[in-house]
């Protein structure tokens, strides 16, 4: 058997598969702890090797295709194909092939390069944002710069992105989305996706919490689903018979729990509380009063009283706690990750009242006096106060159907008065003015002051081959990049700061040496004015007497 | 603005006003000049509070002689907190406008579980609790051992108030109930018997209607309020329920039960006195005999109620020789208590008058009418000689003191009914004995007689001819009014076909037919799919909705509505429907959206609002009748129309609309809300029951839309809802809905703005 031979380091050789065809050429492919390699019939070397860490994935053929095939995609998405032909049938191969497939299982998950949420991101980053790659070239590839510096620089890019992305909400009836199919075989069949098991976890933590505890020890995860559809959560009109071993019967126990804690705990919105909104004088009292079944208060003497009214009829009050139930848990779900919200009324009184609070606060305990009179809001005079801007359509038709080109409905007479009050204006400039100097000598000094030399080289700009003018362009933004480190530093408040400054300055120089002065000798060659780089050098050269001059920096 | 009503100098709050606002308050000072009663129907949302608020304080101010005193009567706590910040602002507006502060105090008053700040006390939180730990502090004998003993226990709040508080009067001013107790923590004095002498000198109170309506705390609160008063009942249209409810009595086994441990108790207590103390026992007989009973009534803390009936009928004679003795009273409540229990061993339902009940109670057990009348007075005097820590143990033999006392007194206008089992469990033994009061005008009678005007009022008072007639006055004005609205913001449609063209109803006999209830499902469903953010459904009763909820479980129809919104429901325990409805809130104001399910009578129907995105379209499955088989309402219809010739029928779609329209009134709550109704019924539309809807609602209700179909009823709302989604500013008000200051000074404009606005029975 050959050696491994291309790697310095020895590898073992963990399966050969003989009868093998690959690219058309037929061979044996050696399986070892680090490659995938593919040797062609008669050959001492290897003419394909795959290291496990670019290999992203692999596929294999479909049962009862007439060729046994393995495939392998690599991390820049090529994929290749190896055919077993075994002479000893299909079945021989189908054995060679899962051999293959049970080491690449293995393997793979170990070389699978760790890229990270955040690499990816950086990525993304780059290869969206031409500029900041081109940058990330110039500095970080050039080793001008480490790249940690330079995602700091530029983390609030990668941030905005990362934030962006948006937590999904729970359908209410993602229950309903299991529809359960009957075959003939009278048996059922439930569609659960991932999703759906996502919203279940999520909208019932109990259920998590069996799963975890249960699902690979005691039940495996089909039978643990099949439990979950006979349970109440899926029937929401079955009665839960607490002495049965139904998994989920303590579930049901614990909800109902929380169900009557949350009840008990009570609303702080003074206006949603029920109980205590009549202001009731004596019909707590028992015995005084109609006794009809729609004043009674349930809490009031809680066992009895809840037990007969209850009894009426268990199954439809326990669905319809069910549905509370259910509902309140999903509207918690999303709660807790964003707060979305439209501004009610009261919002927009507390913003008025130059108190905005917390969205969700406020709809749990909305001032009162804040919406006691929203309504009459409309009386008052609207003075002070932050204005909105009102929407003002002129066809409100135009708005809802589509757009529309805007007609001219400009206020005439608001015009013509800006229009009388502007000839007013200049009538009385041109009244007041008087020369200072005369335009000749004006122009003159604005063309010595903007430079007529810098106008005349940027004409000449137009002339730079194309090429070229990318590549000054680029060690422009470059160098402006590494200078705005370098100015950022001063004044050099800490030990921080001033080694950020010495690096740096190392950096300017390497700059300097490497990009600067090549593109100054490349430019020459060329025939083209060495001035075009003046403004670089400049601006090098002041960066370093500021350097120079720092009294910090001397020793 | 300042406004010239009749010659009355009102100022108003606002900068703008609304035209109905501006003819409320005209009826308003008529019917204070006339000193009538007055019956006023105003939407929600219009600012009644505020014209009542500015006319009224306008009256006192400008004539303080003719009227002292406004007494406002609201519902609920949150309301009562609504009105006093109103009229906080409107007393705030005099000050700056006459450059001094308004000489007048108004506060509110509600029981001691809301006011109370003893942190012994308060936290007990459930009212009859707090109520006997008070008075377990504060009793009059209590206080009394506590001078002698310092070891018993005293409340320092009450303390601080008696000793400082009671001399010197409240500034002027507006304390609500958050004021009082503030107040009360900062000086240590109790809020709760603050606010209730104040309201002696208080020229606003705002409370609840029992204070004024119960008896048995009329009795002790609101005696002494001055008879040139203006009585304002808020949200009055079930005002004849509270009524009729503040005077009856229900008894069942369980109070029978607790009676007789309470009267056990009391023996035991009189004989331990007996031994130790007998010269107590002997002097309370001494003080019966002189009929000295009232000797130390004034003692405010020692009692939570009293008498259960109406001043006039309290006899004015010392209590009969034969429960003048502690013992041969108990003996005597022992006896009253035996015949009661023998008469719920019955198989069948039995309907008596109060006049048969005394005839049988003399045959049987030889017991008097005389002395059954001073039973409620009579157990007081001895609890209170016992000194007995918390009274409110015994509130069972207090009730059936009070039993005694009603039943004795009043022969006409109730009723007695025995029943051995709950209608809809015929099975299970259940007896229980309603003495029923059948005549709403009885509790409310003193109320009209004592104060020089009273006025009732409510967004929905239609039709304004059954109030005078079921509360038996002759009000001086009777007025509705509409709202004047810049555009159509109320959609009213009455569903009554499903798409297949099956009526639908809520009918007894159509109400479980599978047909019905996929149709109200197909109408939830498909109006889901259109209106934003909230949606509120009632249905006629509970059983009927747990019904309807189910068989949607069944056909699927909860899960396509949770695909558009989620589902909340109203339950049977407040608890619950509290947090039910604080989710529903929740996801209408993150923009999910929600279905609240809900009950016509029940709890969330009466007092929550659903403005703006909480409601945007409310759906009325059948018509809200009351649950017609029961016995106490047959009796109560027979009454009616003996007494007042008023047809069972008529009463009863007069309730089952005042009812929906309470409902569906919930969704618009002012001007620039707006909202759909739907009434998924087809005898809606039948002009009995149209007619009897607030005129508000009516004048939307066009030919057009009384017989529609699902779709049709979906199209409808789906064309109204793009429109009302348009802005709307105050200029496209102005001058129609809303008036300025000129446009109301103009004769004309004055002119058209009352003819929209008001229409005079």
């Amino acid at each position: 058997m050959a050696k491994s031979s291309g790697s310095g380091r020895g590898e073992d050789i963990l399966l050969v598969v003989e009868h093998l065809k690959h690219q058309n050429q037929k061979g044996s492919l050696y399986v070892t702890s680090e490659n995938l390699a593919f040797q062609v019939q008669g050959r001492e070397t290897f003419d394909a090797r795959y290291h496990f860490s670019d290999i992203k994935m692999q596929k294999i053929s479909a049962e009862g295709k007439s060729k046994v095939q393995l495939q392998i995609i690599l991390q820049n998405d090529q994929s290749y194909n190896f055919q077993f032909i075994n002479p000893g049938g299909q079945a021989d191969q189908l054995k060679d092939r899962n051999s293959v497939k049970e080491i690449l299982m293995h393997m793979l998950p170990r070389f699978k390069r760790k890229i990270t949420k955040e690499m990816e991101e950086k990525n993304k980053l780059l290869t969206d944002n031409p500029r900041v790659s081109q940058l990330y070239i110039d500095l970080v590839t050039t080793g001008m710069m480490n790249a940690e510096e330079f995602w700091t620089l530029h983390s609030d890019k990668l941030a905005s992105v990362s934030n962006a992305t948006q937590e999904l909400g729970i359908s209410a009836s993602f229950l309903a989305d299991v529809v359960p199919k009957v075959d003939g075989a009278n048996s059922m069949r439930y569609n659960l996706t991932p999703q759906i098991i996502q919203a279940i976890f999520k909208t019932y933590p109990q259920v998590r919490k069996k799963h975890a505890e249960t699902v690979p020890d005691k039940h495996s995860e089909q039978e643990f689903w099949t439990m979950f559809f006979h349970s109440h959560y899926f029937h929401r009109d079955r009665v839960v018979d607490r002495t049965s071993d139904n998994i989920f019967a303590e579930c049901a126990q614990a909800e109902q729990q929380e169900m009557s804690n949350a009840a008990k705990k009570g609303v702080s919105n003074p206006e949603g509380n029920l109980k205590n909104l009549k202001d009731m004088v004596v019909d707590d009292e028992e015995g005084f009063g109609m006794n009809s079944t729609y004043q009674a208060d349930a809490s009031d003497d809680a066992a009895t009283a809840k037990v007969t009214k209850r009894s009426l009829n268990m199954t439809h009050s326990q669905l319809i706690q069910r549905f509370n139930h259910h509902s309140a848990r999903i509207l918690t779900t999303t709660e807790s990750h964003h707060k979305v919200y439209l501004p009610s009324v009261a919002d927009e009184q507390a913003v008025h009242n130059g108190q905005v609070e917390d969205p969700v606060e406020e709809v749990a305990v909305l001032p009162q006096s804040a919406r006691q009179d929203s309504e009459l809001e409309l009386l008052k005079k609207n003075d002070g106060g932050p204005k909105r801007a009102a929407l003002k359509l002129t066809k409100t038709d135009a708005y809802h159907q589509g757009p529309a080109k805007k007609k001219g409905n400009v206020d005439l007479k608001q015009n013509r008065q800006r229009r009388s009050a502007f000839r007013a204006q200049l009538e009385t400039l041109s009244a007041k003015r008087k020369v200072v100097i005369p335009s000749q000598v004006a122009v003159q000094t604005m063309h010595d002051l903007i430079g007529s030399k810098n106008r005349r080289q940027r004409n000449q700009d137009f002339q730079l081959p194309p090429p070229l003018r990318q590549e000054l362009s680029n060690t422009y933004a470059s160098l402006t990049e590494i200078l705005r480190h370098f100015w950022s530093c001063f004044p050099l408040k800490d030990q921080f700061l001033k080694e950020k400054v010495i690096r740096t300055k190392g950096t300017l120089e390497k700059f300097e040496t490497d990009r600067l002065r090549p593109l100054a000798v490349k430019l020459s060659t060329e025939g083209q004015p060495p001035q075009i780089l003046a403004a670089l050098f400049e601006m090098v050269k002041a960066a370093n007497t500021r350097y120079q001059n720092e009294p910090k920096l001397r020793i | 603005m300042r406004l010239d009503i009749e010659g009355l100098d009102v100022l108003f709050p606002y900068d703008y006003i609304y035209p109905e606002q501006y003819s409320y308050m005209v009826e308003l000072k008529r019917a204070l000049d006339a000193r009538g009663h007055g019956l006023l129907e105003m939407p929600s949302g219009t600012g009644k509070t505020v014209s009542l608020l500015s006319l009224i304080v306008a009256y006192l101010v400008r004539h303080p002689a003719d009227l002292t005193k406004l007494v406002y009567c609201t519902r609920t706590v949150p309301e009562m907190h609504k009105v006093l910040e109103e009229l906080r602002n409107l007393m705030n507006y005099y000050e700056k406008e006459n450059k001094e502060p308004l000489k007048l105090m108004g506060l509110s008053l509600s029981s001691r579980k809301n006011l109370c700040i003893n942190p012994e006390v308060y936290p007990l939180r459930d009212g009859k609790l707090v109520d006997g730990k008070c008075q377990s502090l504060t009793a009059s004998y209590v206080r009394a051992r506590a001078e002698r003993d310092p070891s018993v226990k005293t409340c320092v709040y009450y303390d601080g108030f008696d000793q400082h508080g009671r001399e010197i009067p409240l500034a002027a001013g507006v304390y609500t109930l958050d004021d009082l107790k503030e107040m009360g923590q900062k000086k240590k004095w109790c809020p709760y018997f603050l606010a209730r002498h104040a309201i002696l000198y208080a020229n606003i109170v705002v409370y609840s209607y029992h204070y004024l309506l119960d008896p048995k705390i009329a009795d002790l609160v609101s005696k002494e309020i001055s008879k040139k008063s203006v009585v304002v009942f808020d949200e009055a249209h079930n005002i004849d329920n509270v009524c009729i409810e503040s005077m009856s009595v229900y008894i069942n086994k369980r109070i029978i039960d607790r009676c007789q441990e309470n009267i056990t108790t009391l023996k035991t207590t009189i004989d331990n006195i007996k031994q130790t103390d007998e010269d107590r026992l002997r002097q309370e007989y001494n003080r019966l005999v002189e009929g000295l009973r009232d000797a130390n009534i004034a003692r405010e803390t020692d009692l939570r109620l009293s008498n259960p009936i109406l001043p006039d009928d309290i006899l004015q004679e010392a209590v009969p020789g034969n429960i003048r003795s502690a013992e041969h009273f108990v003996a005597f409540m022992k006896r009253f208590l035996e015949y009661v229990k023998t008469r719920l061993r019955v198989q069948h339902v039995v309907h008596e008058s109060p006049a048969s009940f005394l005839k049988d109670i003399f045959e049987k057990v030889y017991i008097d009418r005389k002395p059954l009348r001073f039973c409620a007075e009579r157990l007081r005097s001895l609890l209170r000689t016992l000194e007995i820590a918390d009274i409110t143990d015994f509130s069972p033999l207090s009730l059936m003191a009070s039993f005694a006392t009603l039943v004795s007194t009043y022969v006409k206008g109730f009723t007695i009914i025995i029943e051995p089992f709950d209608d809809k469990t015929p099975n299970v033994i259940n007896p229980i004995m309603h003495f029923t009061c059948l005549d709403a005008s009885l509790a409310v009678k003193p109320v009209f007689d004592r104060f020089q005007t009273v006025i009732i009022t409510s967004g929905t008072l239609s039709p304004l001819d059954m109030y005078p007639k079921i509360l038996n006055f002759h009000p001086a004005i009777m007025a509705s009014f509409t709202m004047t609205l810049a555009r159509p913001c109320i959609a009213p449609l009455i569903a009554s076909k499903g798409n297949d063209q099956v009526v639908i109803t809520s009918k007894f006999e159509a109400r479980d037919d599978l047909a019905v209830i996929r149709n109200y499902g197909t109408l939830i469903v498909e109006m889901a799919g259109v209106v934003p953010d909230g949606m509120v459904c009632f249905f006629t009763s509970y059983t009927y909705m747990e019904t309807i909820v189910a068989a949607w479980y069944e056909q699927g129809i909860i899960d396509n509505i949770l695909r558009k919104k989620l589902l909340f429901i109203e339950t049977q325990d407040a608890a619950e429907t509290s947090l039910a409805l604080h989710n529903y809130r929740k996801a209408c104001c993150n923009g999910r959206g929600a279905i609240l399910l809900s009950v016509a009578r029940g709890k969330v129907s009466e007092g929550i609002d659903f403005d703006h995105h909480y409601g945007r379209c409310v759906i009325m499955f059948g018509i809200p009748y009351v649950y017609t088989q029961s016995r106490i309402l047959k009796a109560r219809l027979e009454y009616l129309r003996d007494q007042f010739q008023i047809k069972e029928n008529d009463f009863l779609t007069f309730d089952a609309m005042r009812h929906a329209a309470q409902c569906v009134g919930r969704c618009i709550r002012g001007k620039t809300d707006y909202g759909i109704m739907i009434f998924a019924d087809k005898r809606f539309a039948r002009s009995d029951k149209r007619n009897k809807l607030p005129k508000w609602i009516r004048e939307h209700l066009k030919e057009s839309v009384l017989n529609l179909s699902i779709e049709e009823t979906v199209q409808i709302s789906k064309k109204f809802l793009r429109q009302m989604a348009q802005p709307f500013t105050m200029e496209d008000q102005l001058g129609i809905s809303l008036l300025t200051k000129e446009q109301l000074e103009n004769e004309l404009t004055k002119k058209k703005a009352e003819q929209r606005a008001y229409q005079s029975y």
